[in-house]
């Protein structure tokens, strides 16, 4: 068991949102980069959100909820907590710490339903002119309505 | 494990730390899903110019 901190938002780095936008996140220092919190919309859900190594730079971005009747962290529930404007800023915002850390790294993520990519199509749609002055973002539509999008820090062009 | 529904602020901090500390295991098919096709997103980020 590696230790964690708490974590705050950097001083003086760009930074896609507050503090009052997203969860506390705790940052657990593991080969996984797991970040942790607790989703306090119509109950309390422990998520984690996890960058998961696919190659040397590609990572693959998860959102899971913990299960406690199973004791695991799955993808596959739909919470329905009425806080997803709250979950997806501390998402971004991870996916931000995350490449702020490491800039080389790439980010893949795509949802578990078409339902899901079109909720993730908005956000970023709502709020692209934020997102693009810091990262490429690509879309791509993969066989049978998969979509995949692919996160890169800007600096490193 | 307690289920936790609407514990106290300091209840549920402490139960994030059970939880992390326990290091649960990850049942995701979008996972596998995705290192299924590792190579594929690859190909697509260096032909994008976004790996040297």
């Amino acid at each position: 068991m590696r230790p964690y901190m708490f974590l705050v938002n950097a001083s003086g780095e760009y930074s896609l949102c507050t503090m009052e936008e997203h969860y506390p996140v705790s940052y657990q220092e593991s080969e996984l980069y797991q970040y942790w919190f607790v989703s306090t919309g119509k109950r309390s859900i422990i998520k984690c959100i996890q960058f998961q190594p696919l190659g040397d730079f590609l990572f693959n971005l998860c959102l899971l909820d913990y299960i406690p009747e199973k004791g695991e962290l799955c993808d596959q529930s739909i919470s329905n907590n009425g806080d997803v404007r709250v979950v997806l800023w501390t998402v971004a915002w991870c996916v931000e710490h995350h490449l702020n850390r490491f800039p080389e790294h790439i980010v893949v993520f795509s949802g578990n339903s078409m339902g899901r990519n079109k909720l993730y199509l908005r956000y970023i749609q709502m709020h692209r002119a934020k997102l693009v002055s810091a990262y490429i973002i690509n879309i791509l539509e993969r066989n049978n309505d998969e979509i995949v999008f692919y996160v890169q820090k800007k600096v490193n062009l | 494990m307690k289920k936790i529904k609407n514990l106290p602020d300091n209840e549920l901090t402490k139960e994030l730390q059970l939880v992390m500390e326990s290091s649960p295991k990850v049942n995701s098919l979008k996972s596998e899903k995705m290192a299924s096709i590792k190579d594929e997103l690859e190909a697509n980020v260096k032909s994008w110019g976004w790996v040297k």
